[in-house]
């Protein structure tokens, strides 16, 4: 299982890379147009692989399950996070090279006289700057999740045709049929993939509805949403998976977030999502009615025992990061595993334990142990307080500690500091799981 | 730790892309430190006619010319041309002397007695060996140039 996920990891690398190059390599093949000189030559070189990289994102963000499963989709939008960075660097590194390199080209940024494809391309130069500017300081700008999403989408699509339009335009090198066939089976390839996202997808969700059968209050400033399957025979999942998730709008309107899944894996017919209120979208869960219509586009993610054998498991979670958690041990009890299992929970206060009662009877059917960390503990607390630190765990991790699997969820904070603890505990970090919602 | 691996995962793309296009230029340039020209000069075609007396070049290559520019010219001067575009190694060779006659004889050229509408091919009637001879000093200009000095007149026989 390991050695195919690594070569479909490495192959969908080469895939990546080789697809990015492609531009580059088809301006080889064939009659080949003068060299302008190096930086010359150089700078639209990277012009080309930033626009080729910028393509790619479609499919990256496409959601893929061959793509993102060797992976994790958080993975996935990481580096789609950080390759578009890069490219953009590339495509503006472009932009300063050509006119510094052969400065007799500044005439054709003249606003009046600059001909259609160099209008095009500071167009499309001015959409990127827009959609790299809107998601690195989306909340500083105080944009919504909704409202960027569709920024994002629509501005992402301007940009790489406004981006395409100026290399045709230009044709230097996309005149030969290399260069141009090429081209032209990238955008095909594009604006395929945005089909599958904007139309394919959301029609195979909209024929498999689901209904809202409870909303339920849980500690923590969180809600349970039962899910049940209208006309289908619902979702098959892992436990500690997610989906995303569509309430009372179709599946078409790009109104979607990412929740874990709380509910056995052995129900596919009967999903529970356990949602914090945090902000926006989630801030009005709890005035979800009961019979409203849900999509479901999922499963995903890699956070999952079923992925990673082991002999016991630890689980660390902060807050509302125990719902993976809680549909791994609820898993785990349906199919009988009696594997040990050590969950050790930090919350902020003793009334911010979600599921607190439901983990001490599921304790009933399962070998396992849960240590609460409490931020703020009652008067006459007498467990564990404060953070999750290395002492802490040193205390309570089993002596075949090597050989167990670790699976933290919680905030970016406290993720970082539990892998830093232990990593000082002296644990392979292969056998140290963890997922990220922090997508955008 | 994943979202590192994420970056490590892009940063090592960035960095291939990079030396492959590198490669790529070179292949392409191998004179990277060669700044003697510009870009856009060593990709330029060569002038195949002689360019003495000939300042505007849009009169034969302007968009309504005979011969017009590239779309992409779109925005460059006329002045710009001999910027980037070098007369062919043959036609310099020719250029023993400056021509400075022709330039200065420019505005004075006689218009052309009869109109051009169907005889686009100057030399046809006006090469050395044909009828009408143009006279010593016009070697190496073009066909289509002829009408960039000489005035033409219409069918109808109105002065164009």
């Amino acid at each position: 299982m390991i050695i195919r996920l690594f070569f479909r990891s490495a192959f969908w690398i080469g895939v990546y890379f080789a697809v990015a190059m492609a531009p580059l390599l088809a301006m080889l093949i064939g009659p080949i147009p003068p060299g302008r000189g190096f930086w010359r030559e150089f700078s639209v070189g990277i012009g080309f692989a930033g626009l080729s990289m910028m393509g790619l994102q479609f499919f990256l963000t496409g959601r893929f399950k061959n793509i993102t499963a060797p992976y994790g989709i958080d993975v996935v939008y990481h580096f789609h996070r950080a390759i578009s960075l890069i490219a953009f660097s590339f495509i503006l590194l472009h932009a300063v090279i050509i006119p510094v390199s052969s400065p007799e080209t500044l005439i054709l940024l003249h606003p009046v006289s600059a001909p259609w494809w160099m209008a095009a391309g500071a167009a499309g130069l001015l959409a990127f700057a827009v959609v790299i500017t809107t998601s690195l300081y989306r909340i500083q700008l105080g944009l919504h999740y909704e409202r960027w999403r569709v920024i994002h989408g629509y501005v992402s699509v301007a940009a790489v045709a406004l981006a395409m339009a100026h290399v045709i335009g230009v044709g230097y090198y996309a005149q030969g049929p290399a260069g141009r066939g090429l081209w032209i089976a990238l955008t095909i390839a594009w604006v395929l993939a945005l089909v599958n996202v904007r139309v394919i997808k959301p029609w195979k969700m909209f024929r498999r509805p689901y209904i809202i059968e409870k909303v339920e209050r849980e500690h923590g400033n969180s809600w349970s949403l039962t899910l049940l399957p209208e006309g289908h025979k619902g979702m098959q999942f892992n436990p500690g998976q997610f989906a995303w998730l569509t309430i009372g709008k179709s599946p078409f309107s790009i109104r979607e977030h990412p929740f874990s899944f709380s509910s056995s894996a052995m129900e596919p017919d009967r999903i529970r999502m356990t949602i914090k209120e945090l902000g926006d979208f989630t801030a009005r869960i709890g005035e979800t009615v009961p019979g409203t219509r849900a999509y479901l586009d999922g499963p995903y993610g890699s956070f999952t025992i079923d992925r990673h054998a082991a002999v016991g498991y630890v689980f660390i979670a902060g807050g509302v990061g125990v719902t993976p958690v809680m549909s791994i041990l609820r898993t785990m009890a349906d199919r009988h595993d009696a594997r040990p299992v050590l969950l050790i929970f930090g919350s902020k206060t003793w009334e911010d334990v979600t599921f607190r009662e439901e983990l001490e009877e599921i304790k009933a059917g399962l070998n396992l142990r849960v240590v609460h960390v409490l931020e703020q503990p009652p008067a006459g607390w007498r467990g564990e307080q404060g953070w999750v630190t290395a002492e802490l765990l040193a205390r309570y991790l089993p002596e075949n500690r090597m050989e167990q699997d670790y699976f933290i969820c919680g905030p970016e904070p406290m993720q970082k500091a539990v892998r830093g603890a232990l990593d000082r505990l002296g644990l392979p970090m292969e056998h140290v799981q963890s997922e990220s919602f922090n997508f955008v | 730790m994943r979202e590192q691996y994420s970056t490590q995962l892009a940063m090592t793309a960035g960095v291939l892309t990079l030396i492959v296009t590198a490669v790529f230029a070179f292949i392409q340039s191998p004179g990277l430190l060669d700044f003697s020209e510009t870009a856009a000069a060593k990709s330029a075609g060569e002038v195949p006619h002689r360019i003495e007396g000939r300042r505007d070049c849009a009169g034969c290559h302007g968009v309504k010319g005979a011969k017009p520019y590239p779309a992409k010219h779109t925005g460059w001067s006329i002045g710009s041309c001999m910027q980037c575009h070098r007369p062919a190694a043959a036609v310099a060779a020719e250029i023993v002397a400056p021509a400075a006659s022709i330039d200065e004889k420019a505005g004075t050229a006689p218009p052309l007695p009869h109109p051009v509408q169907g005889m686009e091919e100057c030399g046809a009637c006006h090469s050395f060996d044909a009828g009408h001879p143009y006279p010593d000093d016009h070697a190496g200009w073009s066909d289509d140039s002829c009408t960039t000095c000489h005035a033409t007149l219409e069918n109808d026989g109105e002065k164009q």
